[in-house]
């Protein structure tokens, strides 16, 4: 025995057991440290500095102080910062693979604070032009009020409008399609080749016949005629043809004629943005923008969880890592009460949002809901500056399918200054006010259709305005010491759409309609008549046009009946009548003859 | 410190057989495929003391091993992907991960498994190769190793030194290191 198995090995093993508990004991905080500093480094792109991290072990709980994450699109903040974490590790299940933390506490957690010392950026943000073109997006809805009306004449003489464009193609098709039935006009039998063919008739019907031979001389002269008529019939259909071609080629451009007043109007409001003037939809010109400020932050918080969560649900799908180093995967298999991968029962988060203290707990945070069947739980709570509160709910399918819903509501809020809208003609910001307000939302994967009201009273604003219009629009909302605001949030959370409706708009749009509506008005009455007389115009001519092709096309017809009459004449058959009426006589008096000399 | 670990080392080292060798490497092979700290690694670990195995040879073939994990990492967690999630094989790993153990050892992880099953399926080869190889060029490989500037610098050191005295000259170049 003592040949293969040698004692000294176990007294070994247990000294290098020891040595590496102890070594993992005396540095086990340091490794912690330096392996958060190393992945959130990483993840984020930017410097992040942990002051400490403390490590019980009965029960396992890991505690991050002081962690600050630098914001890479502005290192002199921090993306988020937290005094101290706190987190309970089930042991037994982490050494199975599992993450499960009973309880995670994060105290003081604060978003965008000043850092003491500019943080370094490991990967520059990408993200930076997106923002920035959405910004001059939601500018860009305020619409430049302060343009002066454009003068009519101008307007009327501009060569792009539809009326001008359409009364000209007109008057152009109707002069080529004259010179094609000219042509053809040119062509056709006149009266007087009518008359000489009603002559040569007659004449026929008139020639004196006596035997089969002066039938068949009639016939052949006719037939001789009737390949004329034939040809002349030809050439009237054809004519026919083009006339009935020209009447619908006018038909359609008159009717195009008629509709492109209509047309001109349309554009000559978007123009020149009388339409923004018309819809009176102020609270998007003046809520929109931080609306969208909200919005684009949400989606910011959605783009930074979703593939978290999508990698996290794929993990139990994916087959192989394509990559030169693979890392591997846990797979779970059915036990008798399953557990998520990574699980927080409990979380407690104090987060300090400029002077407000706000509260954030949740529960059962994981996404592999299915396995407890519990939905996610997440609870916002502030009574620093009035009432603050949302409740929502999620879960995630086995079939990667994401569900969740929300109610939030806000009593007696104060609110700091705020900036509402800025650019060249109207700048304009919340002063103070106080916010009541209740929403919900629900999400489907990643569909949104949310419903919020805002009521805003004792409120006082400050801005400047440089044009007539933007100078009654801020006095009119200086005046107003309450207003309401309902904001709907719906489609793809990548790409909302936002509708707004306010108390502000009704009581704007009285205002700035007066103001406008005398100058809209006219103007609109003089753009109008300038187009409808373009419209008559084109119109008479397109009458006149009408008629002479009326006129034509009578013509036409006359002469193809008169052909028609000519070409169906019975003179054959009437010299043939004849003929046989002259044989019949002949042949009568012949037998009358005989019939004396025999009885008589 | 140094002294306790070089006495130690001529301790174990004492009896140095090429089987002693090839079994050494075949083991470091299983070790070095996997994640260190595993249940079974720690299991190998455990025995390569306990039994007279070359522990210069294994040292070194857990170094050059994992080093080779790294590169076959791909295909190991192909590997223990393919079993764990054959349909086939659900029942039976189903009913082992109702175990404590099962879990504990990770081997419902796709590396770990990967790493376990490459490791024990190819050891065998190994160990036979090994010992072929050790027999019929010892002599060359030791000559090889020795050239080494680590081995010299080894050699240069107050550890191989402190060695030497508790095991003598012949009886660490006797163990292949």
């Amino acid at each position: 025995m003592a040949r293969f198995i040698r004692w000294q090995g176990m007294v070994a093993f247990f000294i290098l057991s020891v040595l590496i508990v102890g070594l993992f004991y005396l540095f086990a905080e340091s490794l912690v440290k330096a392996a958060i500093v190393t992945s959130a480094e990483s993840a984020f792109g930017a410097e992040v500095n942990v002051a400490d991290v403390e490590l019980s072990y009965s029960p396992l709980q890991i505690s991050v102080l002081g962690l600050q994450v630098t914001d890479k699109d502005m290192p002199t903040h921090n993306v988020f910062s937290f005094e101290r974490a706190t987190a309970g590790v089930d042991v037994w299940q982490y050494l199975f693979g599992k993450i499960i933390v009973d309880e995670l506490t994060v105290s003081q957690l604060a978003f965008a604070g000043v850092r003491a010392k500019t943080g370094d950026v490991y990967q520059k943000s990408e993200s930076k032009d997106k923002k920035d073109s959405l910004s001059d997006k939601a500018k860009a809805m305020l619409p430049a009020i302060d343009r002066q009306l454009p003068d009519v004449n101008t307007v009327l003489n501009d060569s792009n409008l539809l009326t001008v464009k359409a009364s000209n193609q007109l008057k152009d098709s109707y002069d080529i399609e004259q010179e094609k039935i000219k042509a053809l006009q040119a062509k056709i039998p006149d009266k007087t080749k009518l008359a000489a063919y009603q002559t040569q008739v007659k004449a026929l019907g008139k020639m004196k016949v006596n035997s089969l031979a002066d039938i068949e001389k009639i016939k052949a002269a006719f037939e001789e005629i009737k390949t004329e008529f034939k040809a002349d019939q030809a050439l009237v259909n054809q004519a026919k043809q083009q006339v009935a071609e020209t009447k619908n080629l006018l038909t359609e451009q008159v009717n195009d004629l008629k509709a492109a007043p209509t047309k001109d109007w349309q554009h000559i409001k978007q123009k020149y943005q009388l339409e923004s003037i018309e819809t009176e939809d102020f609270a998007h010109i003046i809520f929109g923008e931080k609306a969208r400020d909200y919005v684009e932050k949400a989606r910011w918080a959605y783009d930074a969880i979703s593939p978290m969560m999508a990698n996290m649900n794929n993990d139990d799908s994916v087959v192989v890592e394509e990559k030169s180093h693979a890392k591997g995967r846990f797979i779970f298999f059915k036990e008798a009460q399953p557990l998520p991968s990574v699980l927080i029962k409990k979380a407690l988060f104090s987060v300090q949002l400029g002077q407000n203290a706000i509260t954030v707990t949740g529960s059962e945070l994981t996404h592999q809901h299915w396995l407890r069947g519990k939905d996610s739980l997440i609870n916002i709570n502030s009574v620093d500056n009035g009432e603050l509160k949302l409740t929502s709910n999620f879960n995630l399918t086995e079939l990667g399918d994401f569900n969740g819903a929300g109610q939030w509501l806000v009593n007696n809020r104060a609110l700091p200054d705020t900036e509402l809208t800025k650019s060249k003609v109207l700048n304009l910001s919340l002063s103070t006010g106080q916010l009541d307000g209740k929403g919900n939302f629900t999400l489907k994967n990643s569909d949104i259709r949310a419903s919020n009201h805002f009521s805003l009273e004792q409120a006082s604003y400050q801005g400047t305005a440089s044009s007539t219009v933007t100078k009654l629009l801020l006095d009119t909302v200086k005046s107003l010491e309450s207003l309401t605001l309902d904001v709907g949030v719906n489609g793809p959370v990548t790409k909302p759409s936002l509708t707004m409706a306010s108390s502000l708009n009704d009581a704007l749009t009285g205002a700035v309609k007066e103001q406008l509506s005398a100058k809209l008005t006219d103007f609109k009455g003089k753009v109008n008549k300038g187009l409808n007389d373009k419209l008559s115009t084109a119109l008479k001519l397109g009458d006149s046009q009408t008629a002479q092709l009326l006129d034509i096309e009578a013509l036409l017809t006359d002469t193809d009946n008169a052909l028609s009459d000519l070409q169906n004449s019975d003179i054959v058959k009437q010299q043939q009548q004849k003929l046989e009426d002259k044989l019949k006589d002949k042949a009568k008096d012949k037998l009358k003859g005989k019939l004396g000399d025999l009885f008589g | 410190m140094l002294t306790l670990l070089a006495k130690l080392l001529h301790a174990l080292n004492s009896d140095s057989s090429i089987r002693q060798i090839a079994l050494a490497i075949a083991l470091g092979f299983i070790v070095g495929l996997s994640p260190l700290f595993t249940l079974h690694n720690i299991a190998i670990i455990f025995f390569v003391l306990l039994i007279r195995v070359h522990l210069g040879s294994f040292i070194l073939a857990v170094g050059f091993f994992s080093g080779l994990s790294y590169l076959l990492s791909p295909a190991i967690v192909s590997v223990g992907e393919s079993l764990l999630t054959q349909p086939a094989l659900a029942i039976f790993f189903t009913s082992l991960y109702q175990f404590d153990w099962f879990k504990l050892a990770h081997w419902h992880h796709t590396y770990v498994l990967g790493a376990l099953v490459l490791g024990v399926a190819l050891c065998v080869p190994i160990y036979f190769t090994s010992k072929l190889i050790i027999e019929k060029y010892r002599v060359h490989i030791m000559t090889f190793f020795q050239k080494f500037r680590i081995v010299k610098a080894l050699k240069a050191s107050k550890f191989y030194s402190l060695y030497s005295r508790f095991s003598g000259e012949s009886s660490f170049t006797k163990g292949g290191l």
